[in-house]
């Protein structure tokens, strides 16, 4: 029983990673309806010029703050340079300008930082707590812990800032805003920049556990993209949920589908090759039942691509 | 008395000219970026030749056919591989046209109906011995099979969320490929190969070489494919399908099953996308890798299709031109020059690039001034480029710096020509009532 709540526990922590990238992609789809494919190389290029400010000294908590502050300015920078003119074509179009920035950006971290892998120290160290025969990690405890803090202050923020409402009201029906008075061209970058920041936020957490490459977030990409989308494109809680799902049963079949596929006869050798096949069929599962994901609304037949 | 040249043929062979000059090196490279830009001042060409009256289609046709008959007496392999990737793109891409460009649905799974296509002639050509081409036709109707399988939930799901749900599918089939339990039919991690199995030319053609024989096939059969497509596109389904793509609501008025349409492009463009998978295994010496369908060459696909213009026929032909010799091979060259220290070659293409963006987005006023102002943003980005080149020197590992390029020329080309190469074309190009936007929609419609 250990065992199970173990997993389960592993899942949570790297489904929390991905809740955070997928919180950003529903933060720029709630304010552009634009699907960011290159949050991931934001976040790792932000990461790594916190892995500099680290070299010259900077102690960790300020290299935290300061990376989120980079990575708003970072994501506020490309909304105003490269999304606001995209924003009037459509869908496809979009989707071929994301792609676009993710090589840009992949490129711009290739080359000023080469491609040797580099270690943040995770900087909370120790061994883990052991409850009942489940070992928890300190820095797991502390990558939840922040994500939670974070998301927190979000929530707050939307929900009981004047800015926070006006990002809500830019996102639910932009003239109707523009008509109140709200600048929404500031709204939409001030989304970018928060999205930016919190995949920034992703990052850095994520670094000490997998090691920071410029291949770090590519396989976190996919899952966190389709945690966003299965707990609907725009909704945060979706994303949350969406997030730490994933990760669950990722670990749940990585970890059991062999003994449960005995069962009936099938022998498998690597339970861990159905991980994505898992995440890619609950994904689809749950779009079939509610084409807006868990929690979100499913577009109305008129929209074009 | 001169006969004037019809402005489709013209813009056809100047972008296909164009696109062809970029795979070259040096100076060559900013003559094309140059040409690229006059192409796009020039596009309104005197309403006299557009008059003309060669239909893309043919000109495509012929291009694709001409191809066929020069590879004949080509020995040079490796520009008959070239030829040959694009030729099976091209069926790949006006696959995915029909889905995306006249269907308007982001069925992001393409590259598994390629996969499907591939596997499926393998294993019907090689480990039960049918006849190739017999394997080749039944790999296009076994994926035409699971695209009708797929379209039935797709059909539920709109916009981006078919997006991203297409495309998680997508990417697991590479791994799906390589499982143990179906490794007996898939050759799992390894692929499936036949080498020992050659397919020769029959007889009336026995004076080609192998080589050459696949290449003649390949070229021939997307040549009937530009000319299927653009017979299913002016025929009263395609009409339809655009129709239900526009406007939903209103082609439903008129009794256009749109629903059924849907499904039927979508079994449409899986067939053509298996048919080129299956080329694909021909081309690659009969060998199939899981590992060749990946998210990287979806998103290949999607750009090339974005770059050469949807819902044309013309348009995946070009987008075909651009990934085989210019996105697949510029980055490489870029490279190579930047390594020689040419930073003025990179600021003149940072100029036009520039130049190009700033022409489209400037303030509206009077043409000279307008031109004026996005000169000097060309000037200004070239300066800014040899300034930032200069003060990175040694910082800055150039082998980055093709996937800079590629991603900046994608971006720009989005935001220059958002309808693609072939919207170049004036009687191509789409009416601009069309214009609309998924925002606009979205901010008009009634919350629930």
């Amino acid at each position: 029983m250990s065992g199970f709540v173990q997993v389960v526990l592993n899942g949570v922590i790297t489904g929390t990673l991905y809740s955070l990238l997928a919180l950003a992609f529903v933060l720029i789809y709630r304010a552009t309806h634009f699907i960011n494919f290159a949050q991931g190389e934001l976040a790792t290029l932000t990461t790594f010029v916190g892995w500099s400010l680290l070299h010259v000294g900077v102690p960790y908590p300020l290299m935290f703050v300061l990376v989120l502050v980079i990575g708003a300015a970072i994501g506020g920078a490309i909304e105003l340079v490269v999304v606001r003119p995209a924003l009037k074509l459509r869908s496809v179009n979009e989707l071929t300008i994301s792609v676009g920035l993710f090589l840009v950006i992949s490129a711009i971290t290739m080359g000023l930082y080469r491609g040797d892998v580099r270690q943040i120290a995770a900087p909370i160290v120790g061994r883990p707590f052991t409850v009942g025969g489940v070992n928890i990690p300190r820095y797991g405890l502390f990558v939840v812990g922040c994500a939670m803090a974070l998301m927190l202050l979000l929530w707050a923020f939307f929900r009981f800032t004047t800015f926070g409402l006006a990002l809500r009201a830019t996102a639910s029906n932009t003239r109707a805003a523009a008509l109140c008075g709200i600048r929404t061209s500031w709204m939409l970058t001030a989304g970018w920049a928060l999205a930016g920041a919190v995949g920034a936020a992703a990052g850095v957490l994520l670094a000490p556990i997998v090691g920071l490459s410029t291949q770090m977030m590519l396989l976190v990409l996919v899952s966190a993209l389709s945690a966003a989308v299965l707990g609907g494109l725009t909704s945060p809680i979706g994303a949350v949920v969406g997030g730490v799902t994933i990760g669950v049963i990722q670990n749940l079949v990585g970890a059991y589908l062999d003994d449960v596929l005995k069962v009936v006869g099938i022998k498998i050798a690597d339970a861990n090759s159905y991980r994505e096949i898992a995440a890619a069929v609950l994904l689809v599962g749950v779009l079939v039942v509610r084409p807006g994901g868990l929690f979100g609304r499913a577009p109305s037949s008129l929209e074009r691509v | 008395m001169t006969r004037r040249v019809p402005s489709d043929v013209l813009s056809t062979v100047l972008s296909a000219a164009v696109l062809w000059a970029l795979s070259m090196r040096g100076p060559a490279v900013v003559v094309a970026l140059v040409g690229l830009a006059a192409v796009l001042v020039v596009r309104r060409l005197p309403a006299r030749i557009a008059a003309g009256g060669v239909e893309p289609v043919l000109a495509v046709a012929v291009a694709v056919a001409a191809t066929g008959v020069a590879i004949a007496t080509a020995p040079d392999s490796y520009t008959l591989t070239r030829l040959m990737t694009f030729g099976l793109l091209v069926v790949a891409l006006q696959g995915l046209n029909v889905v995306v460009g006249f269907s308007g649905q982001l069925v992001m799974a393409h590259v598994a109906f390629l996969g499907i296509g591939a596997y499926t002639a393998a294993i019907l050509s090689g480990t039960y011995g049918w006849p190739l081409i017999l394997g080749i036709a039944a790999a296009g109707v076994v994926a035409a099979a699971v695209g009708a399988l797929l379209s039935i939930p797709a059909g539920r799901l709109s916009g981006h969320y078919l997006a991203i749900a297409s495309l998680s599918l997508a990417i697991v089939f590479g791994p799906v490929m390589k499982l143990d339990v179906m490794s007996g039919l898939t050759g799992g991690v390894q692929g499936l190969s036949f080498f020992s199995k050659p397919f020769a030319a029959p007889w009336p053609f026995r004076w080609l070489e192998n080589a050459q024989w696949h290449a003649v096939v390949v070229l021939t059969t997307a040549a009937a494919v530009c000319a299927a497509v653009a017979v299913f596109a002016a025929s009263s389904i395609g009409q339809a399908v655009r129709a239900g793509r526009d406007n939903p609501l209103a082609a439903a008025s008129v009794g256009v099953n749109v629903p059924w349409l849907r499904s039927v492009s979508i079994t449409v463009s899986a067939a053509l996308g298996g048919l080129s998978g299956a080329l694909l295994f021909l081309v690659g010496n009969r060998f199939v890798s899981p590992d060749a369908f990946t998210l990287g060459l979806m998103i290949e696909l999607l750009v090339a299709l974005m770059v050469g213009g949807r819902d044309t026929v013309l348009g995946p032909v070009l987008g075909a031109l651009f990934l085989v010799f210019v996105y697949r091979e510029g980055v490489e060259r870029v490279t190579e020059d930047f390594r020689g220290g040419s930073y003025v070659m990179l600021a003149v293409v940072a100029a036009v690039l520039a130049l190009l963006v700033a022409a489209k987005f400037a303030a509206p006023g009077p043409r000279h001034r307008r031109w004026r102002v996005a000169i000097g943003v060309a000037v200004a980005a070239g300066a800014a480029t040899i300034g930032m080149a200069t003060a990175l020197e040694g910082r800055f590992a150039p082998v980055a710096l093709g996937g800079l390029l590629m991603g900046a020329l994608l971006i720009v080309t989005v935001l220059a020509v958002p309808d693609g190469l072939a919207a170049l074309n004036p009687r191509t190009r789409r009416p601009a009532s069309e214009q609309q936007t998924t925002n606009t929609t979205a901010q008009l419609s009634v919350p629930t």
